[in-house]
């Protein structure tokens, strides 16, 4: 067992940095678990140097235009590309106005000199327990597009995320997008977290509701508390039952706090987790209806 | 009097320099034909090493030697000499170096680190001081007896105690008989990182003639080859040890190094250039950190709130080796008493050993650790006795040139003004004045005061020294070994030396390379005494430099010594400005129009003896142990969140008695610092260990550290300028001060308004919030109720 690692160097690699999607797909064909994809680098390098991940080539798919894109079309939704900065989605006037929980999760994640290098799709394919990212995507049932050289396929990112820094994924697969579908007008969302001397938190929620038009739709997403990103079925089921809101926003609070996987660990036990997911469900859910 | 640079908001000289990235570190030297080194560190907490097969690490390509510990069986150390260089036969902590690998690279070095294969046999180990401390605790140093300490400590060989200091003053047990009130507390603090920017780092030349230089990131030039010199046996004038810019230290960086180390790695690897840096993980887990304690006092006060005996009992965890806090430990104890009169006062700190990692000074050396007792015991009796915690301050405080600390000293007529200081810090804070209601109705506001004495932990006989020599162009090359690690006190040096001399401050340098060889001899720079002892060396080398020049002046313009004067770069007659010759027309000596000349180069030297002070006594630890005290307050407005935990300064205000300023700018940066670095170890940081004695968040995810979101909102910093007439232009120390009363004030503040004790730092939410559900569930109960029923929720700030 060991915590941190020792190294101030790299382990050796080859670097290649591929011009199109179809030249990188060759390369991690090729390489396959000797290769990693490095969009912003902020996590792998760090891992490289904790010794986690130790790939003989590195694959940095910067280059490729067609990762690039960040676009809303009505009715399709929000795609964005796999090398879209984290800086570039917070400063996105759709995301900031319509995909509101997402924005907060951007905004309140790192630092600017962070955020100019990482993108989101290297965040959940990170799938550390802490990260922020996925929250606000599970949320809106968001999609991953992944792509080998012989097929495409789209997987909710709920399933993507298996377990902590364990993906649904191949080893000669690239992620090229995230899609978040279009949301309907009344929809709300709101993202909050909840961390101290740390950009980590020790607990996070996304909730989503739409409860205005049929079908009725709620999702409460927590992060950080578990070994991945966990919903709180019975809590939302409250939500679209009780006609009486006030009171469905402590009878929710109460469930998920009581429903949902919470793990103790380092940086906080689980009775303090269980704690702030109930303060974090009444914070955003008051703040959610009162809005609405 | 008006002075042209001291007592002016100059900014740090270094400043521009760091700001563009151009100063040099010793991170960034790099020598010809330099080798790395890396440390193969234990994996377990205590054990015997069987054997340590290196062969497959030789194999990696680039890789010269690995040396093991039994090869050079060295003690170092400072104070209590307890260090191996690498461990010899056992190992002490999950973390203590057992080998290290030389190679020509970096990358060759971390390869073959994990290629070096050590059979341990493991034996129990104690990671618990009050465990370490029963009659049957396996020992933890077993040739404790062989250590070569300094005369200052008493470590008890057969046992795990580091050392034992004891205090004795009046009679505690009558005291507490005749006191109206008797209270018991325990406290407890958490073992913190120094967290300074750049890790420890050294460079090390054995070069074949016997000569060793040093290049290293460390405080102090004359400690690293005083413990060289005494451990390894060279010559002092065999050793050159220099410094550069150094990336932040706060006492993480005094004391024993790797320098030792690193010199016999590059004596074995053929004499080449041996450069060693640690990772941060290293910081966290085999670089001495700041150690945890335990304290358990007894207070007893009279029904008017007279303090009257108080016994206490602090026991150090300091890890696995100590040489530095035993001094930690000593201090703690004989500051017990804080900046109150006790007439009857007892006081034991054992300084014990543990299989953890090892342990040394941190910014306050004991004075945070001892004040975080005392200030609390204060305000606990000032709630029993039903008096204001402001009022059972002003009644106890030290009266200077009356009173007697805790060791005996009789305090100097100019020591300072304690009742200056409380009245102002009352008054800023708006005592008593109560708190706004805080928008949120689950929160609540409360103010805390905590008052606060140091001096510099040293030893009695901690001499400093400056050479100052004039150029050409009457410029000055001040020679300090002043260390230079961000505290801003070679500036305030420069100030004085322009001041003295009248000329322009750019006329004056001191060298950002600090050198054993080259520099004046200073102790050390630590317990913020640099100002103080190197500011009197340098004040005496420019009395003798001034009397070197008006000697040749008088018989040039043919005037008696007296009579003369230095302005703006001129000797003048006083009265008569007309009579005058430049400086530079002296400084390398004086020509006549015809060639002969008089005088030579005017070198000033000037030195720092504190007379007066004197080791403690063994039994009693009475005596006079500082050369200063420094008195300060710090006061808090904070907003804690009764649901969650957390604490949010919102108005910090430090007071201090500083004798003078003779920088501003610098003071209140040093005031700005010390309260966040206050903050920060108050609320976030903790180094945890695991059951196995893993340090298990070594790094800045996990140990958490105060963010800019974190800090107080506003700060109010006054000083009071009680001259030290033996002070330069009556300056006392700063530095380490300015976090002193953070912790205490915090907690205080927290118990005065809902009476909830904080026993133990650091004051995270989780602790807060378990403390808060313990001790007052009524309170948390109506918050949580505020809270679900709370019709308008305010923006949530993400
Ligand atoms: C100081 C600091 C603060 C941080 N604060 C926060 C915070 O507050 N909240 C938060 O959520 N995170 C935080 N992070 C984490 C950071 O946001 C992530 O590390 C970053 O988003 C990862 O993105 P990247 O583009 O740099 O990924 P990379 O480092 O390039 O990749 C990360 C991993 O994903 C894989 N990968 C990347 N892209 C693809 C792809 N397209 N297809 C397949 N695999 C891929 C890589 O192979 C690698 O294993 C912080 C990190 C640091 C260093």
């Amino acid at each position: 067992m060991s915590f941190g690692a020792p190294y101030l160097t790299l382990p050796e690699f080859t670097y290649h940095k591929p011009k199109s999607l179809k030249e990188a797909l060759q390369l991690l064909n090729e390489f396959r678990d000797e290769a990693k994809v490095m969009a912003g680098g902020v996590g792998l390098i760090a891992f490289m140097k904790e010794r986690l991940l130790a790939p003989n080539h590195v694959i940095d798919i910067k280059d490729i235009p067609e990762l690039k894109i960040i676009e809303y079309r009505k009715g399709e939704g929000l795609k964005i590309g796999a090398t879209v900065t984290m800086s570039e989605i917070e400063k996105h006037d759709i995301v900031r106005e319509k995909y509101v929980a997402l924005h907060q999760a951007v905004k309140a994640g790192s630092d600017p000199i962070i955020k100019n290098r990482a993108t989101l799709v290297g965040n959940i394919c990170e799938a550390i327990p802490w990260v922020d990212g996925p929250v606000p995507l599970i949320a809106y049932n968001a999609e991953l597009e992944i792509m080998s050289v012989d097929n495409v396929r789209r997987m909710p990112v709920s399933e993507f995320i298996k377990g902590p820094v364990e993906i649904s994924l191949e080893p000669n697969e690239i992620v090229t997008s995230v899609y978040l579908p279009d949301l309907p007008p009344e929809a709300k969302s709101l993202f909050m977290k909840f961390n101290t001397g740390s950009e980590f938190a020790l607990a996070t929620l996304a909730a989503y509701v739409n409860d205005s038009k049929k079908p009725r739709d709620a999702r409460l997403v927590y992060g950080a508390v578990s070994t991945k990103p966990v919903r709180a079925y019975e809590a939302e089921k409250i939500i679209l039952t009780n006609k009486n809101i006030s009171e469905a926003v402590i009878l929710a609070a109460e469930k998920a706090s009581k429903e949902i996987d919470v793990i103790s660990d380092v940086l906080a036990t689980e009775d303090y987790r269980r704690h702030l997911v109930k303060l974090l469900t009444i914070n955003v859910l008051s703040r959610i209806f009162e809005v609405g | 009097m008006s002075f042209k640079y001291v007592g002016k908001p100059i900014p740090p000289q270094d400043g521009f320099l760091k700001v563009t990235g151009t100063a040099t570190y010793t991170f960034d030297l790099e020598l010809p034909g330099m080798l790395y080194a890396k440390l193969v560190t234990s994996t377990v907490p205590h054990a015997r090493i069987k054997k340590i097969d290196v062969s497959r690490a030789l194999g990696v390509p680039g890789v010269v030697r690995v040396v093991t510990g039994k090869e050079y069986p060295y003690r170092v150390g400072m104070y209590a000499g307890d260090r191996d260089l690498l461990a010899i036969d056992k190992v002490n902590w999950v973390g203590h170096p057992v080998a290290a690998v030389i190679a020509e690279t970096l990358e060759a070095a971390e390869k073959a680190i994990d290629l070096v294969d050590v059979e341990y046999e493991e034996l129990p180990a104690i990671f618990d001081p009050l465990e370490a401390l029963k009659p049957d605790a396996l020992l933890i140093h077993e040739k404790m007896e062989e250590y070569r300490h300094s005369p200052a400590f008493k470590p008890i060989p057969g046992t795990n105690i580091a050392n034992k200091f004891t205090l004795v003053r009046g009679d505690v047990e009558k005291g507490f008989r005749e006191s109206d009130v008797v209270l018991e507390e325990e406290f407890h603090i958490s073992h913190v990182s120094h967290c300074y920017m750049e890790v420890q780092n050294v460079i090390a030349h054995y070069h074949l003639d016997g000569t060793v230089e040093i290049w290293t990131s460390w405080q102090n030039v004359a400690p690293v080859r005083q413990i060289m010199a005494l451990s390894l046996g060279i010559p002092h004038n065999k050793i050159i040890v220099r410094i550069p810019y150094v990336g932040g230290g706060f006492g993480g960086k005094a004391g024993l190094g790797w320098e030792a180390l690193v010199a016999i790695l590059s004596k074995a690897a053929g004499h080449r250039p041996v450069k060693l840096v640690l990772s941060r993980k290293e910081q966290f887990s085999t670089a001495a950190v700041r150690e945890g304690f335990h304290a358990f006092a007894k207070a007893g006060f009279k029904k008017d709130g007279t303090f009257n005996a108080y016994s206490v009992r602090f026991i150090l965890d300091a890890g696995a080796y100590a040489d530095y806090t035993v001094n930690v430990g000593r201090a703690v104890g004989y500051s017990a008493d804080g900046c109150y009169e006790i007439p009857n006062i007892n006081v034991e700190s054992l300084t014990v050993y543990t299989n953890k990692i090892p342990t040394t000074a941190l910014r306050g050396f004991g004075y945070p650790e001892s004040h975080w007792v005392l200030e609390q015991i204060i305000d606990r009796a000032a709630k029993k006795l039903g008096i204001d915690p402001s009022e059972i301050r002003r009644k106890n405080l030290v009266k200077p040139g009356h009173s007697h600390t805790c060791t005996g000293e009789r305090l100097r007529e100019d020591a300072g003004d304690p009742q200056k200081v409380l009245k102002t810090l009352v008054d800023e804070i708006g005592w008593g004045k109560p708190s706004e209601n805080p928008p949120e109705p689950w929160k609540v506001r409360a103010k805390g005061l905590s008052l606060f004495v140091k001096g510099p932990a040293q030893p009695p006989n901690a001499a400093a020294s400056a050479i100052l020599k004039f150029n050409e162009d009457a410029s000055i090359d001040l020679l300090i070994a002043t260390g230079n690690f961000g505290q801003g006190t070679v500036t305030a040096l420069m100030q004085i030396v322009a001041e003295e001399f009248g000329l322009p401050l750019e006329k004056v340098r001191v060298d950002y390379v600090r050198d054993t060889h080259k520099s004046a001899y200073t102790w050390q720079t630590v317990g913020s005494r640099g100002l103080f002892t190197d500011g009197i060396a340098i004040l005496k080398a420019i009395e003798d430099a001034k009397n070197q020049i008006f000697t040749v002046a008088s018989e040039v313009l043919r005037c008696p010594k007296d009579q003369l004067e230095l302005v703006d770069g001129e000797v003048r007659v006083k009265g008569k400005p007309w009579e005058k010759i430049p400086l530079q027309d002296i400084v390398m000596g004086y020509t006549y129009p015809n060639g002969n000349s008089i005088g030579g180069p005017v070198i000033g030297r000037g030195v720092f003896m504190s007379t007066h002070t004197t080791y403690l006594d063994p039994d009693t630890g009475q005596g006079n142990p500082t050369i200063f005290h420094t008195f300060g307050g710090t006061a808090v407005e904070l907003e804690l969140d009764l649901l969650t935990g957390e604490i949010n300064i919102l108005k910090a205000v430090e007071v201090l008695d500083l004798g003078k300023v003779i920088n501003p700018l610098l003071v209140k940066q040093q005031t700005h610092g010390g309260l966040i670095m206050g903050t920060s170890i108050s609320l976030y940081e903790e180094i945890k260990f695991d059951e196995r004695g893993w340090v298990v968040n070594p790094n800045f995810t996990s140990y958490y550290l105060v963010r800019i979101k974190d800090l107080p909102r506003e700060v109010v910093a006054r000083y009071i300028e009680t001259p030290q007439l033996d002070g330069p232009y009556g300056a006392r120390g700063i530095g380490e001060l300015t976090m002193i009363g953070v912790a205490p004030a915090i907690a205080n503040a927290i118990y005065n308004s809902i009476g909830v004790k904080l026993d133990r730092l650091p004051m995270n939410p989780e602790y807060v919030w378990r403390a808060l559900r313990e001790q007052r569930p009524d309170l948390v109960e109506e918050a949580w109720k505020r809270f679900s029923k709370y019709e308008k929720i305010v923006e949530v700030t993400i």
